[in-house]
């Protein structure tokens, strides 16, 4: 039986009807977005991805502004010097560093590149190179290079101050070109920062291009159905099976290859996969109540395209989005790399890449920039893509 | 006794709703789903007409086409005295305000990306009935009669409880003041004690607003409770209708009269004193019903003339109308 | 005194989500006899569910047991590890679903479905498994189960589906059955079937059935001891005749006074429970039914009420109950019908 402890007899008194049935929602009002970015908050590589991008947009932006030299500011003087050198003391102050090419290049401790050396003396019979610096004579000589030709980890050259063999002092980063210059003496940094800026142009118009048209195309072919949604599904057929290269070698015969051709290659094309996602969320969609009821309300076409169909189908929509970005960017500079894309002096990181591409083997460093480039970009998109599918699918919301 | 009635509301002639299953890409052969295959009834005004049936027996189908989310394969339906059946989108906007359709699911049905307020201010807007503050009070109006309060118009629809949001639903389509409301199985993913209210509000905004209903269920109990008068669907066909007291202490059909026996009743005692009368097998694909009666597979009376004939919906006194071949002798 | 099978006591099952801790499952305690059926009653949300599944181990994340005992044959699940609870699901404890659509794997033949467990749990051959699943076929009403038994599951209708789906669950002789929604999905000619078919298997097979629903009908049928969940707890448990003809509970007296009656002629108005359920974000301090039950007192909203017996067996969670308690008129809307 029941405890039996005494209980007040205020307690026994009824309460009044309208005390207890309120029909009151005590949880806080949470939307979808709100519910969506709380979940791709607790992703971890997508925040990451997020940041790169935030960062990559931000540097892509302001930071060829605040740099004091262009894209295209050439100095034949100061070419392919890497990121990272040894470089050797000839006095208290003076330090040198030796290029591949075997000529001299005077820095400074910590790295900052003060100019080229004139040489006093150069013997290409007895292959060296003589220089006057702070009144010492400097002999480079690389006779070694063509006896050790078939070794790749031999000594190539000997640099000699009055007659001593100097031994590296030690290795600096390059201060004045972080990621060095390219055969023309650009700024490497630079130039990547401005393919940036190609790269994200292109990605976001045709991205943006792609949302317009797909999202409009897709939602009418998948609302009407029948036989309109079967002849624009065909019009996509068709368009898709034409390769990307082929319209790009065409527009480039009417257009000339640089940035608009691509962009309009890549928006005549990339909205059929967009298209082809919105046809399918409206087509499960449509079948949907809340559509039946505006239907029946006697809602037109549009409104129920524009008010139900393409806001419940967001979610897909901006994952689509966020792929194909990363895809668009790929494609430029995979295009650019062909060298069908954007043109001399103008640097998209396709370019850059295909600039390198002579100089591999004694330049690797002009390659690795660009695709490095390339790839944080890749996967921030992807990172993010993947964070919002999980975030945005309705079946994991609870 | 086929009086004429001016109090007939809604009419359905020999209705027909046919789905394409498999167009051939070089034009082959078609074949169809044969939903709704040639039903006749009518509603009267202000009365509730239930329409019960297993799944797949059409009743939904028949619905929808009345409300011409469906276009109508052939027959008739008549509105009031207009043919809805034939009638384009264009022409049939002044009646998409008179007639008004409660859904089934409470999930779906709204749209989870508007606001309570908006999805119930949709009609106002589509018919251009109100704009601003009198909309606004429109919508409070509609909230407070349905039971929620002014408060619930900016919430999501996601914020609230099945009863809640099949409320919001009815509010939805008392907004246009219609005068003919479809309910489509608009209880059955509801709990048991949130049916009741459901229920409940209907019965009371069809005596305040004079409303007719159609009520479309699979579950017997409530259709008889709450209607009128009672069609019983099998394969696209009406078997049986009469009212609804008639319809449980005299049903004719042998597929009614499974039906009434299968339903288990809250009573232990009855229940388990009933001999339950358990109908065999399935219901036949309606891509390939059976010919001549469509219940002749698990009919219990199943006679040759059943493979044969196809039994006619005939009047048997007092309107109970049966489509059985045992009603000829 | 009949031998128990399982013994549930004050299991909390919560789910830890990002809002906060659902307390789905409160404190709830029953226990079921050998060869015994017991219906569990209540709506959704009322936690029903969420204890099958905690004595089945299978709450998905983020739901976890809080605390509790779930003693089968006497040994506690709740400290069982993974594996174990593998060697125990299916064998001695099978469950059937609500949806036979989705509770079929598609690509595999039903026989192949039924011949798993068989060679999983009782390691017998290929040939003999298939043997007994033809076996099981013809037990649970499917018509030529030879042919039958190499048919895909697209093949099968919703109702043979749950069929096959009850002879998978029966196939290893398990001692327990609990039977979550199982006509629900299906049409009221075919729910017979079924509830035919599961009565006819608990005498022949003496398996004890949970029988998990939320129509009072089901229940009525099949049962002969309801408990009565809502808000996470068990309101009244007591025998079928008992809840049906004499309950305690205003939420039971509720629930049959809100189900229209088929067979009683009288066309009455129906009396609904107003209100919502609980949110068990934030369940209530007192009684889970007090913000709906028209005889709600000051204490059901300060305290939860214990469990006063009316008899051994028929218990109530209500403090109307309470020796104290003002004598209300309780109009329970039981009405016993006429056979």
């Amino acid at each position: 039986m029941a405890e039996n402890k005494s209980i007040p007899k205020t307690m026994w008194e009824p309460i009044a009807h309208e005390e207890r049935n309120k029909e009151k929602i005590s949880r806080p009002s949470v939307t979808y977005w709100q519910d969506a970015w709380r979940r791709l908050k607790q992703n971890k590589l997508s925040m990451l991805g997020l940041i790169m991008i935030a960062i990559l947009f931000t540097l892509a932006i302001f930071g060829p502004m605040i740099a004091n030299h262009t894209y295209s500011d050439q100095d034949l003087n100061l070419t392919n010097i890497p990121p990272r050198f040894e470089i050797y003391k000839i006095d208290k102050d003076t330090f040198v560093h030796v290029r591949r090419d075997y000529t001299l290049i005077q820095v400074s401790e910590d790295g900052e590149i003060l100019g080229k050396v004139e040489e006093t003396e150069d013997n290409i019979f007895q292959r060296y190179r003589a220089y006057k610096i702070e009144g010492k004579d400097i002999k480079l000589d690389y006779s070694l290079a063509a006896k050790n030709k078939d070794k790749p980890n031999a000594k190539k050259f000997m640099l000699l101050s009055d007659g001593e063999e100097l031994i590296p002092y030690k290795k600096v980063f390059n201060k004045t070109y972080w990621f060095g210059t390219d055969a023309l003496g650009r700024d490497l940094f630079i130039r990547v920062l401005y393919g940036a800026r190609i790269s994200l142009t292109v990605a976001i118009v045709a991205a943006l291009v792609n949302f317009f048209i797909g999202v409009l195309y897709g939602g009418i072919s998948g609302y009407m159905g029948g036989k309109v949604d079967n002849v624009m599904m065909r019009i996509v057929d068709i368009v898709s099976t034409v390769p990307l290269m082929l319209y790009v070698i065409m527009l480039m015969v009417v257009m000339g290859a640089g940035l608009k051709t691509i962009i309009i290659a890549l928006g005549l094309t990339y909205w059929v996969r967009m298209a082809r996602i919105v046809r399918g969320q409206v087509l499960s969609l449509k079948e949907q109540e809340y559509v039946l009821a505006a239907k029946t309300l006697g809602a037109s076409t549009w409104r129920i395209l524009i008010r139900h169909l393409i806001p419940n189908a967001m979610g897909p929509i901006i994952v689509a989005l966020t792929m194909q970005i990363p895809s668009a960017i790929f494609t430029e500079s995979f295009l650019s790399f062909i060298g069908l894309g954007v043109s001399a002096p103008m640097a998209s990181w396709g370019t850059l890449a295909s600039d390198a591409l002579g100089g591999l083997r004694t330049y690797a460093y002009q390659l690795f920039f660009p695709s490095i480039a390339i790839c944080i970009t890749m996967l921030a998109f992807n990172f993010l893509g993947d964070g919002l599918r999980d975030a945005l699918d309705p079946r994991l919301r609870k | 006794m086929n009086k004429v009635n001016n109090n007939v509301l809604l009419e359905v002639k020999n209705l027909k709703k046919y789905f394409p299953v498999r167009k051939g890409f070089f034009g082959g052969e078609t074949q169809y789903v044969k939903a709704v295959d040639d039903i006749t009834f009518h509603i009267n005004k202000g009365e509730t007409f239930g329409l019960v049936g297993e799944s797949g027996c059409g009743k939904s189908t028949t619905g929808r086409t009345i409300i011409r989310l469906y276009d109508v394969t052939d027959g008739e339906v008549i509105f009031d005295g207009a043919e809805l059946g034939k009638m384009r989108e264009s022409e049939l906007k002044p009646f998409r305000k008179r007639i008004q359709m409660i859904f089934q699911d409470p999930y779906a049905s709204l749209n989870t990306r508007m606001t309570v307020g908006d999805i119930i201010g949709e009609p106002i807007d589509i018919h251009n009935l109100a704009t601003g503050k009198k909309r606004q009070e429109i919508i409070y109006d509609l909230l407070e009669r349905v039971g929620l309060n002014k408060e619930h118009a900016n919430r999501y629809p996601h914020e609230f409880s099945g009863g809640q949001r099949q409320r919001i639903g009815i509010a939805r389509a008392l907004a246009v003041e219609p005068d003919f409301i479809i309910c489509d199985e608009p209880i059955s993913a509801l709990d048991v004690s949130i049916q009741a209210q459901v229920v409940n509000m209907l019965e009371d905004l069809q005596k305040e607003m004079g409303l007719t209903y159609l009520f479309i269920a699979h579950d017997l109990s409530m259709v008889k409770h709450i209607s009128d008068r009672i069609g019983v669907m099998y394969l696209g066909k009406m078997a049986e209708i009469a009212t609804s007291d008639e319809l449980y202490t005299k049903p004719l059909h042998p597929y009614t009269q499974a039906l009434l026996s299968a339903i288990p009743i809250p009573d232990p005692e009855v229940t388990r004193a009933k001999q339950r009368e358990v109908l065999e097998g399935d219901v036949p694909s309606p891509l390939n019903p059976p010919s001549g009666c469509r219940f002749r597979t698990r009919c219990k009376y199943a006679m040759a003339k059943c493979a044969e004939v196809e039994p006619k919906l005939k009047d048997v006194g007092g309107g109970h109308m049966v489509a059985c071949h045992l009603m000829d002798k | 005194m009949a031998e128990k099978l399982l013994d549930v006591k004050n299991l909390k099952t919560s789910f830890y989500t990002h809002v906060g801790e659902v307390q789905a499952v409160r404190g709830v305690s029953f226990s079921l006899n050998k060869g015994e059926a017991l219906g569990i009653v209540g709506e959704s949300g009322s936690g029903k569910s969420v204890t099958s599944m905690s004595i089945m181990k299978l709450l998905q994340f983020p739901g976890k047991i809080k605390d509790g005992e779930i003693l089968f044959k006497g040994e506690d699940l709740v400290k069982k590890s993974e594996k174990h609870m593998m060697s125990i699901r299916g064998n001695e404890i099978a469950m059937i679903f609500q949806d036979p659509m989705t509770s079929l794997n598609p690509v595999y033949t039903v026989g192949d479905q039924i011949m798993e467990a068989i060679i999983r749990h009782q390691g017998l051959s290929k040939q003999k498994a298939k043997k007994k699943a033809i076996e099981m076929l013809k037990l649970v009403g499917i018509p030529s189960p030879e042919k039958r038994v190499d048919n895909y599951p697209h093949e099968f209708s919703g109702g043979m589906r749950q069929r096959a789906m009850i002879a998978i669950a029966l196939s290893c002789q398990p001692d327990l059955l609990i039977a979550d929604e199982p006509t629900t999905a299906l049409d009221v000619t075919i729910q017979a079937q079924i509830l035919e078919l599961m009565k006819d298997l608990k005498e022949k097979i003496n398996t004890s059935i949970i029988l998990i629903t939320h129509d009072l009908g089901v229940v009525a049928d099949v049962c002969s001891r309801i408990i009565v969940m809502y808000g996470g707890l068990v309101m009244e448990e007591g025998t079928a005749e008992e809840i049906f003809y004499d309950p305690k509970h205003p939420y039971t007296m509720g629930l049959l006074k809100s189900i229209p009656r088929l067979d009683l002629g009288q066309k009455k108005r129906l009396v609904p429970i107003e209100g919502s359920p609980p949110d068990l974000l934030k369940p209530p301090k007192g009684c889970p039914f007090a913000a709906r039950c028209p005889y709600a007192m000051r204490i059901c909203v300060e305290e939860r009420p214990p469990y006063f017996y009316v008899n051994e067996g028929h218990r109530s969670m209500c403090w109307l109950l309470h020796e104290d308690a003002p004598d209300v008129k309780v109009e329970t809307g039981v009405k016993r019908g006429i056979a």
